[in-house]
Parts: structure tokens; C-alpha cells; sequence
């Protein structure tokens, strides 16, 4: 038998580690679970800075992130450190894999010291006068959308598949389609192209920051422009740590106080 | 040597092919090194806002700048009030143990035309001082504190433990304003149970409004007219304030099952508002006492979230509550103290949803039910209505705008306000409104008919 050179068995290694899984095997559902798995943490905290230009008006808003695993379900906890009049509200949501079930969420209002039960009417709605709306906030589980893998394409130097996703509820987005560009390598978003109810393309996010936090690849800045309203918002991601054991009792009705 | 070199070559190319997929393939950064955010500008950055500063401060003080005015449809000439407000919140401490207080001092010239007294004209006020102690299951706060509880808008039958704020009692067409009171606090989690337990050492009650306020309720204002004309005689109020000895508590079990927060409540305290003991003077006169009775009552709230809608609901039972006899009734006799038990029942069913975006309808019934008995009472055995609330959000989201009120179904007047709230920037907010209320001149509501007003409210935050 014909000998393989050593250094072709070394070029075929480089390429076939450095090469993502072909495309050819993937569908759009694959790559969205891919994109779920990215974040195996148990829990996790980060400080969330958003800085909104809106036709040159400047709007800061500051806020604190906590969230934990339940099985396959989510606690997360928001406080807002910033604006100053809306400094200690918090929000704390208990949300379901089980796209049937409910999310049960909570507002805290601090004048008041009190908690108040709310829902998810909202999500069409902006989150605090930014680019982003609720929805985009949220966590978004695979079987929330529909997804269809169109091409593979580079964006900004970086191999990425294009995946678009539609909501299987569509009552209850501002979107017709999503469109997500997705780094072959980490699984990480590069940038989303939202379409409105028409069609029509009318606000694009993009993912950067691209940083490995305690092993886990983390998109650490995100910058969401409306064209339409001349609109730009930045979140920043700060102090992003993961695993840290954080309390089920953050995560209480009981929690929410001063 | 050169032959040597040339044989050496391959093996240590081979050996450096290998060294690089060992150290540098699985770092995988330089892919990651592509950043699109890089070269993107917002026009300022997060930097030059002080923003990423670390939050853990050990002291943080804010608070705002306000105007409000607030001046009868009516009577122009005669403000409810121009109030001028500095207010100061301060957050102590950041882990497990940490305080907050706030305080306001308010200057308002429109009381001039009401009243002398200069402690009315300048207000300082030490609102809310607190220390939280925050552990893994129990929690302690101790301090002067507000503290609301009730799943309903506005309408919480065992919401019992701050009073009404006698000052400026309407906090909008269909929610009172409260003022915080001494208390301690015990958080406690039992599993899916969290137990609260509430200690108030001094009892707070709602004070009186002043005399000729805008809001002096019309009783009131009877009773110290015919005090003054010397018909009859007003006691002072019998104020239970003996510190532990009249101590109020209070007690909440609560739990989410199934999506559903689910509470029991108890309260064990005395009314916010007196029953008026009558006896008889030797010159014949009749002589009104404000007695604040101590009383039980016992609650359930209930509260579910759907994906675009939540129900609320509450129910409470007091038993035994002194309500006065009406003059007619034949019970009504010199022996008699003019007051008579009765229990008390009252609920309160609501949902709330939001429409297309940000299109917020919000409608609620309630009732309170007088347990029946042979004297007729003074009050209305039922009363019931309806509190709503429609608004929405334009100009992306800078202006909130829309309607609220409260209806009285059983004739005792309403209250309807138009309101809107605009945001400039993060700092300013312009709030201006229209509200009125509307009824016969002795019901709840219709008795402020007086007080129709438009209003502004300015404020600065920092």
C-alpha cells in the first residue's frame, strides 16, 4: 500500500480541526440548537450598560443581570441601577421551556415596596426607549421559531451560516422573519436582520465583543441600529461571570426589596 | 552540513506542524479577532459617560427636582396646591446588609389660603429610613418603611399597613397615596412557602386632614362646624400610641403554584379611621369621641399571568367592625353609642391586558358587602363600582397618555382623569392631566367635587 506523506496527514489534520462540521449536514433547527448549547453554564451575572443616540439625544440606562439554570427551564433577576427614575425597579422572570406554558413574571417598584405580578403583553413593545424590543431581550427557546438554514457566507471576515428564523407565534412579535448570520466556529450571532410585518427590512444587530469567559465563547457588546427612526443602541456586557452558585433565593418573590 | 540541514528540515517542519495544531488550532482567537462592532460609532462612547464604572458604590444618593401644581377648574384663583419638592434618596451598603432612606422638603404657598401654620407652608419630612439584613432564607428589615400588599390596582382591601397620607391623599383618579410607618419585617422561606411576619410597635392611623383643606372629607368638615358653633362637642381623637402594648401585626403566607401567586393574609390592628363614640354631656350637648377599635382581618389574594393578559383577585373578611347607627334608626337612643358590629366583607376581581404594542386596558370591579342587622346603618350596607385604566405610548415611546378612573356603581361618585407623561431624555419628565370628580355632594367621591383641577407636574431627576 501506498505510503501517506506525513505531511499531507498533517495538512489533512489542521484542515479537518479547523473546519466546522459541513453545512451540508446541518439544518437551520441544528444550528439554532448549536447556538442554545453555547452557554452550558449553571448561572451566570453580568452588568448590562446601554447607550442609546436617538437623532443625537443621548439616553444611558444601567442595569444588573442574574440568571440560573432549572433543568431546562430560566430564572433570570433585572435591576436597574440607571436612569435615576427608574433606579431599583427589578423584573424577575421564571421562564419555561414549554413553549405553551406561560412565563411567570414580576415587577418590583421600590417608591411603592411593591410587587406586582405582569405578563408578557409587552414584547412588541421597546425595552426602555431603545433600539431593542422586549422580544429581543428575552430568551428565545429553539422550538420558538421555525428555522431554515438559506447559504453560508462570510460577514466581516468570518466564515457564517445564514439562518432565518420565523416565529411560530406570530401574533405576538413585531417580525416577520428574522435573518441571523451564525459564526461557524463558536455558534455566536454576528448580526440579525429584522423584517417588519411587511417584509421589509427595518433595524440590524450586530454582535461583537467576542470574548471566552470561564470557557464560554460570549458576545459582550451589541449594537442594534434603526434607520428609520435615525436610532442607534449599544449594550455593553461588564463584570460577565458564569458559575458562580448563585442562590435559588435571588431568584423569589421575596427577593425583590430594597 | 548543508545535507545535514536539508535532512533535518522535513522532521523539524513536521514537528512544528504538530506544535501549531497543538497550541494554536484549539485557542481558536484569531477567528474571534474579527470584531464588526469595531469600527461602528454611536456618536458617544459608554466610556465618556462614567457608565462602566464599577456598580459596587457603598453609599449612592440621587433623587429629583419637582414642580407640581395643581389648580381648580373652578376656581382659578384658588390652587389645591403649588407644590415645590426637593426629594433625596440614599442607598447604604451593597451585600447582605445595606439601608436606604429618603427624605423631601416641600415648600407650598398655595396652603396660604387654607391656613397659617408655617409647618404647612415649609415641610421637611424624613420619608422612608430602613436596614435590610438579606440572608440565604430569612430576611429582617427594620425601620420606617412603606410596605403595600394586595395583588389589585389600586383597590387592596388588606392593604392595612400604612395610612392614607392626609396631606395629599390622591395619588391619581384611582389609587390613594400611603405613608410609610415603623416596623419590622421577617422574610422567611419555607421551601415553596414564604412567610412574612410584620411588627408595627407603634400604631400608625390615618390622621386627620387639617381644617378647610381641599381634601377635608364633608363629615369632617360638619362635625368641626358644628363643634364650633358650639352645637356639639368634638373630642380629641383617642389615638392608640402606647409603643408594644398596642402593637399591630401582620402575617402573609404566600406561594406560586402552577403560574398562580396564591397568598394568605392576616392583620391584627386597629382602623385607620375612628369610629365617633357619642355620649352625652351634662348640658345636654352631644359629645363625639374618635376611637380607633382593634380589629381582625383575614385575606386572600390571587394573581395569574397569561401571555398577554393577568388576573387579580382579592377577598377579605373583618369581622366585627364599628360602623355608626344611622340618626333615624330607633337603636339611635341616648344609651346607645351611636355605633353597632358588623362584618365586613369585600373583593376584588380585575384583569389587565395589552393590545397591538403598548395599548395597556386595564378594568376592575369591586364591592363591599355590610353584614346585615337590625339597625341600618349609617354607611351604605353595599357599595361596589368599577376602577380602569386605558393608555398607550407614542412619539417611540418618549409620551405616555391615556385615561383612568373609578366608578362607584352604588351612587357614590366617581373619578375620571386624563393624563399624560412626557420624557425628555433620561432627566426630565413634563406630566401634565385633567382630573375630576363627579357625584352627589355627600358621597365618597362627589364630595370633592370642588377639587376638579388641572395639573402640571415638572420634575428633574438626578
Amino acid at each position: 500500500m501506498k505510503k501517506i506523506p506525513i505531511f499531507l496527514l498533517v495538512l489533512m489534520s489542521v484542515f479537518a480541526v479547523s473546519l466546522p462540521i459541513d453545512a451540508g449536514q446541518l439544518n437551520g433547527r441544528d444550528i439554532a440548537i448549536k447556538m442554545d448549547a453555547v452557554d452550558t453554564s449553571l448561572d451566570s451575572e453580568r452588568t448590562a450598560i446601554m447607550a442609546i443616540n436617538r437623532k443625537g439625544q443621548k439616553l444611558v440606562r444601567k442595569m444588573e443581570t442574574y440568571r440560573k439554570n432549572y433543568g431546562p427551564d430560566e430564572r433570570s433577576l433585572i435591576k436597574f441601577i440607571e436612569p435615576p427614575d427608574i433606579r431599583g425597579i427589578m423584573y424577575l422572570t421564571w421562564s419555561y421551556e414549554d413553549i405553551e406554558r406561560d412565563d411567570d413574571m414580576w415587577i418590583f417598584l421600590p417608591a411603592e415596596s411593591l410587587v406586582r405580578r405582569i405578563s408578557g403583553g409587552g414584547k412588541k413593545g421597546s425595552f426602555m426607549r431603545s433600539d431593542f424590543a422586549n422580544e429581543d431581550i428575552e430568551k428565545r427557546e429553539v422550538d420558538d421559531d421555525e428555522h431554515r438554514l438559506l447559504r453560508t457566507e462570510e460577514f466581516s471576515d468570518v466564515d457564517c451560516y445564514v439562518v432565518e428564523r420565523v416565529s411560530k407565534k406570530q401574533k405576538d412579535t413585531n417580525y416577520s422573519k428574522r435573518i441571523v448570520w451564525v459564526r461557524k466556529d463558536t455558534w455566536l450571532p454576528m448580526k440579525v436582520e429584522y423584517y417588519n410585518k411587511r417584509g421589509k427590512h427595518f433595524k440590524t444587530g450586530i454582535y461583537g465583543g467576542f470574548k471566552e469567559i470561564k470557557g464560554i465563547w460570549t458576545v459582550t457588546k451589541t449594537m442594534v441600529e434603526t434607520p428609520r427612526k435615525r436610532s442607534k443602541t449599544l449594550m455593553q456586557y461588564d463584570n460577565v461571570d458564569y458559575n458562580i452558585g448563585l442562590s435559588d433565593a435571588i431568584f423569589e418573590q421575596s427577593n425583590l426589596k430594597r | 552540513m548543508l545535507s545535514t540541514c536539508l535532512y533535518l528540515a522535513p522532521k523539524i517542519l513536521i514537528r512544528a506542524a504538530v506544535l501549531l495544531i497543538f497550541v494554536c488550532v484549539p485557542s481558536v482567537s484569531p477567528a474571534l479577532e474579527e470584531d464588526p462592532l469595531k469600527d461602528m460609532a454611536l456618536g458617544f462612547t459608554i466610556e465618556e459617560e462614567g457608565l462602566n464604572q464599577d456598580g459596587g458604590k457603598f453609599i449612592s444618593i440621587g433623587g429629583y427636582l419637582e414642580s407640581r401644581n395643581q389648580v381648580r377648574v373652578k376656581d382659578v384663583d384658588e390652587p389645591i396646591s403649588l407644590r415645590q419638592r426637593l426629594w433625596l434618596d440614599c442607598y447604604l451598603g451593597q451585600d447582605w446588609i445595606r439601608g436606604f432612606a429618603s427624605a423631601y422638603f416641600d415648600y407650598d404657598p398655595a396652603v396660604r389660603d387654607w391656613t397659617d401654620d408655617t409647618n404647612e407652608l415649609y415641610y421637611l419630612e424624613l420619608n422612608e429610613a430602613y436596614l435590610t439584613v438579606d440572608t440565604e432564607r430569612i430576611d429582617f428589615i427594620f425601620g420606617k418603611k412603606m410596605m403595600r400588599w394586595g395583588t389589585g390596582d389600586g383597590i387592596n382591601p388588606m392593604d392595612l399597613i400604612n395610612p392614607r397620607d392626609y396631606r395629599d391623599p390622591i395619588a391619581s383618579a384611582r389609587a390613594d397615596a400611603r405613608l410609610p410607618i415603623l416596623l419590622a419585617n421577617g422574610i422567611f422561606l419555607l421551601g415553596p412557602v414564604t412567610v412574612e411576619g410584620v411588627l408595627i410597635p407603634k400604631p400608625e392611623v390615618n390622621k386627620f386632614s387639617l381644617p378647610d383643606s381641599p381634601w377635608e372629607p364633608e363629615g369632617l368638615r360638619e362635625l368641626r362646624r358644628s363643634a364650633q358653633s358650639g352645637e356639639i362637642v368634638l373630642a380629641p381623637r383617642e389615638e392608640p400610641d402606647t409603643w408594644f402594648q398596642d402593637a399591630e401585626f401582620a402575617f402573609r403566607a404566600s406561594t406560586v403554584w402552577k403560574g398562580l401567586d396564591l397568598a394568605l393574609l392576616y392583620y391584627n390592628g386597629y382602623t385607620d379611621d375612628p369610629g365617633y363614640h357619642r355620649d352625652y354631656l351634662t348640658d345636654g350637648r352631644m359629645r363625639f369621641t374618635p376611637r380607633y377599635h382593634c380589629y381582625q382581618a383575614y385575606g386572600f389574594n390571587f394573581a395569574k399571568g397569561f401571555e398577554r393578559a393577568t388576573i387579580r383577585g382579592e377577598l377579605a373578611v373583618k369581622p366585627a367592625l364599628p360602623f355608626s347607627i344611622h340618626p333615624n334608626d330607633p337603636s339611635y337612643e341616648k344609651n346607645s353609642n351611636g355605633l353597632v358590629s358588623r362584618d365586613l366583607y369585600q373583593g376584588v376581581i380585575g384583569i389587565d391586558r395589552t393590545f397591538f404594542t403598548n395599548l395597556y386596558v386595564n378594568l376592575q370591579f369591586f364591592t363591599d358587602l355590610i353584614e346585615n342587622g337590625q339597625e341600618s346603618l349609617a354607611a351604605k350596607r353595599e357599595s361596589h363600582g368599577i376602577t380602569f385604566e386605558i393608555s398607550d405610548k407614542f412619539l417611540d415611546d418618549d409620551l405616555t397618555a391615556g385615561f383612568r378612573g373609578m366608578y362607584f356603581t352604588s351612587n357614590d361618585g366617581s373619578a375620571c382623569e386624563i393624563f399624560a407623561e412626557y420624557k425628555i431624555g433620561d432627566n426630565w419628565q413634563i406630566a401634565p392631566g385633567y382630573m375630576t370628580f363627579n357625584g352627589p355632594k355627600d358621597s365618597r367621591l362627589g364630595q370633592f367635587n370642588d377639587n376638579d383641577m388641572i395639573y402640571c407636574r415638572l420634575r428633574y431627576s438626578f
